[in-house]
């Protein structure tokens, strides 16, 4: 398993993140909201990407958001 | 005819041979304790217990602990009611077990055991004959070590042995009426902790609470918050996978769980899968 290919292929790809592995678990985190959602439009591809590199599960970090961010109608 | 033993009018079901020899099987024993969990098999089983047997003749018996999601302790007691069977609730201790703490990959054999080894002493003093689990024919493809605890105490499955599989239950549970027949499948909160990883009243609160916030947010069907450390990862089913992955919501889906005290909130991009941290752990049935 190799976070580095992962996040070599990924970025190969166009999408701005980092990835760390935890045992078999890929963590992919996007460097802001718009890479997030460019991770989740492609997300079948990124993770069969993962599993070429031998991660079993692939998960993005929902990041991108200030502390204080208000949340929808309040 | 078979006629419900209570003389009442037989409780609304469907006419299946499956169904009648579970009921056949139940009355050659005459006597049974049902472990409840509230989830859809051992209702089924129950159902049909109280339908067989007369209220008199069984008990179910469900287990109370910080394992179990609040949320399932409450249904589970409220489906009892619903049906209409006698129901006893036991304190289990399976956090005390240093075994079960431990988290290995047969913890639910040591969960299994204290549950078992609480129940048993029961059916011995209310002379009830048989003591019954709601493993159906579908679990024993699963790891389930769990299993091996029950047979060890002489735990019969009926569900198992008389080839009942789930989607069966299901529709058996949904002819007879029962809320119970669409329950998503609901094993405890230890599950959501990785093999190894040490189970406490507090990590079990902590997910717990991440999966009551998400349902509260409205989000259906199977959901799991995994505990992996500070992070929390979220598995969705395929439907809401889809539905919640504009920015908005996954705004709040990640608030949410923070809210818990996770650090940091990711989102599983396959979704549920049931037994995913078998998978993770390379943990293969048998």
């Amino acid at each position: 398993m190799s976070a580095a290919s992962l996040q070599a292929a990924l970025e190969a790809r166009g999408l701005r993140c980092r990835v760390h592995g935890h045992d078999r678990m890929a963590v992919v985190t996007p460097d802001d909201e718009e890479a997030l959602a460019a991770v989740l439009r492609v997300r079948d591809d990124v993770v069969r990407e993962g599993r070429v590199q031998g991660f079993t599960h692939v998960a993005v970090e929902l990041c991108g958001v200030p502390e204080d961010a208000s949340l929808p109608g309040s | 005819m078979r006629t419900s033993h209570t003389g009442q009018p037989p409780f609304p079901r469907t006419e299946n041979a499956r169904e009648t020899r579970l009921a056949e099987w139940l009355q050659e024993r005459g006597s049974a304790l049902v472990g409840f969990s509230g989830g859809v098999d051992s209702a089924y089983l129950a159902a049909v217990a109280l339908e067989a047997l007369g209220p008199d003749r069984m008990l179910a018996v469900l287990g109370r602990s910080p394992s179990v999601a609040a949320g399932q302790w409450e249904s589970a007691v409220r489906a009892a009611r619903e049906i209409g069977f006698p129901l006893q609730v036991v304190e289990t201790g399976e956090l005390e077990d240093a075994n079960y703490v431990a988290n290995p990959t047969n913890r639910c054999y040591f969960c299994k055991s204290v549950l078992w080894d609480a129940l048993l002493p029961i059916a011995r003093e209310r002379g009830l004959a048989v003591v019954l689990d709601g493993t159906n024919a579908d679990d024993l493809a699963d790891h389930r070590p769990g299993a091996m605890a029950a047979a060890e105490r002489g735990v019969h499955s009926p569900l198992a042995a008389l080839g009942f599989t789930k989607a069966e239950i299901r529709e058996s549970s949904r002819a007879r009426g029962l809320a119970t027949w669409s329950q998503p499948a609901s094993p405890c909160l230890s599950s959501r902790l990785p093999y190894g990883t040490e189970v406490t009243p507090e990590r079990l609160r902590q997910v717990d609470h991440a999966e009551r916030a998400l349902r509260a947010l409205g989000i259906d069907g199977d959901l799991r918050v995994r505990h992996h450390g500070d992070l929390a990862r979220v598995e969705l089913n395929r439907a809401a996978l889809v539905t919640w992955l504009e920015p908005a919501r996954l705004r709040q889906l990640r608030f949410a769980v923070a809210g818990a005290g996770f650090g940091r909130v990711c989102l599983d991009l396959q979704g549920f899968r049931s037994g995913s941290l078998n998978v993770l752990e390379g943990v293969t049935p048998g």
